[in-house]
């Protein structure tokens, strides 16, 4: 039994610190998932905690065999879309333009951060507000969480091959509108 | 002669990429297409070698799938640092907080807010602020124009000025006795006024009472029910007296109308038997 298992044990017997344990070891990752749905930081911190709220209460439906990260995932879709489906029905005071994204937050320390590497980080995530949901989600499950393509046939409920397909076409996709957005960016060398 | 030759050599460079462009449009098409999709699969590290020389010999000479491969090449680092990012100090705290079951939560609140009305009370500006709240409801309840309480300021003034006892009474002979007097003209119709006449004194009389009993002080309610409880209690022998009256001369009139009609068909009879006797 691995760590994360011992702690979902005992998250599942009320232990408050196992439950500390868990938000922090995923909070980074909750949060930059709810980022992606409703582009905004504010919401964005709201949206994470509705998601840990959804954990929380469903802890016990996730079953041991399943991988925990493709779970929490498919719950935070679900906050994500229910969330923006109420802010549809009740939109925000402020208009939240895909122009004015704001600065993405700190993404904790990183040993060879520097400004260009802050820079094509800010860049893509200005390209991927640019992206049809569609295609945003497909990078979010493929490239940025890194889940495999039958883990996201699962959550999407699509096949493997249209899975393979849509993510191709978002890569590019995104290529074209980091293109788009800078014109020197395919100039740099990798 | 060099600078010519350069020339040269440029021109030929551009004619030549110019007839291959040529012959691609009429045959095979553009090769961009095919290009994107092999860049796609090889930033899935999923090309041929093959089509890793191919595709070298493409953006060698395309700009556009040049500066599109570069992208998909350096692409995925910023996208895997975007798979993480700290939501703050703070964020920790507030989700433990919701986390809290429910009843803890409630109680929480609930402590809270009883200790939130407490200091509250006790600032000095709270009396000004509930007479703020206060007049704005009721001028909301009283003065909107959607609401269904508008006239109620205006009926109560009216009432107010006018004499509250002629009031009651004139509503109440608008409102009240309707059945009364269709009762009243009935029994005048049926009983050749004598008891229509009864009931309309009577009536006259009920309502100079209820008006005696206003001014007595007598609890009169809004309900008719209410309002002849009222009536019977403060002054029910004499309604009482009045209804036996009535009652009484009914029975009167019942039993005259019984012993006339035998003797007036045993007159029609003597007077019809009678002839042929006389006959």
């Amino acid at each position: 039994m691995n760590d994360l298992a011992l702690i979902l044990d005992r998250c599942r017997q009320g232990d408050e610190l196992a439950w500390e344990a868990l938000v922090r070891q995923y909070q980074s990752r909750v949060y930059a998932v709810a980022l992606q749905y409703v582009r905004d930081a504010d919401e964005a911190l709201d949206l994470a905690q509705d998601i840990f709220v959804r954990v929380y209460k469903r802890l016990d439906t996730f079953q041991g065999h399943e991988t925990f990260p493709p779970w929490l995932m498919r719950l935070a879709r679900n906050a994500a879309i229910d969330h923006l489906r109420r802010r549809k029905a009740r939109p925000p005071r402020r208009d939240i333009q895909v122009e004015d994204n704001p600065p993405l937050p700190d993404t904790g320390p990183l040993p060879d951060a520097n400004w260009e590497s802050q820079g094509r980080r800010q860049l893509v995530h200005d390209a991927m507000g640019q992206l049809t949901s569609t295609n945003r989600e497909m990078i979010l499950l493929k490239e940025i969480q890194g889940l495999n393509l039958k883990e996201i046939a699962e959550l999407l409920g699509i096949p493997v091959g249209t899975v393979k397909s849509r993510a191709n076409r978002a890569r590019l996709e995104l290529a074209r509108a980091i293109l788009a957005l800078d014109p020197s960016a395919g100039m740099t060398s990798p | 002669m060099n600078d010519t030759s350069g020339k040269n050599a440029d021109m030929s460079s551009h004619q030549r990429e110019k007839m291959i462009k040529g012959v691609l449009e009429r045959t095979s098409g553009s090769p961009c297409g095919r290009a994107r999709e092999l860049i796609c699969a090889q930033a899935g590290d999923t090309l041929e070698k093959v089509d890793t020389v191919l595709l070298a010999g493409h953006t060698a000479h395309c700009p556009a799938c040049r500066s599109l491969a570069t992208v998909m090449a350096w692409m995925p680092k910023p996208l895997l640092e975007l798979a993480e990012i700290d939501p703050g100090e703070a964020f920790t705290a507030a989700a433990l907080k919701n986390m809290l079951p429910w009843r803890q939560r409630v109680a929480r609140r609930l402590r809270n807010c009883g200790e939130e009305w407490a200091s509250l009370v006790r600032r000095p500006r709270f009396a000004w602020e509930a007479a703020y709240i206060g007049a704005t409801i009721i001028g909301l309840l009283f003065a909107a124009p959607i609401s269904p309480l508008r006239n109620v300021p205006g009926e109560a003034l009216r009432l107010a000025q006018a004499n509250p006892v002629q009031a009651l009474v004139e509503v109440s002979r608008r409102q009240l006795p309707m059945t009364m007097v269709e009762w009243s003209d009935a029994a005048w119709a049926a009983t050749g006024g004598r008891a229509g006449s009864i009931t309309r004194i009577w009536r006259d009389d009920l309502w100079d009472r209820l008006g005696r009993a206003w001014e007595a002080g007598a609890p009169l309610g809004s309900d008719t029910a209410e309002l002849g409880s009222a009536l019977w209690a403060s002054r029910g022998d004499r309604i009482r007296n009045s209804i036996v009256r009535i009652k009484t001369d009914f029975h009167d009139i019942r039993t005259e109308l019984a012993t006339a009609s035998p003797r007036n068909n045993s007159h029609k009879q003597q007077n019809s038997s009678g002839e042929p006797h006389g006959r």
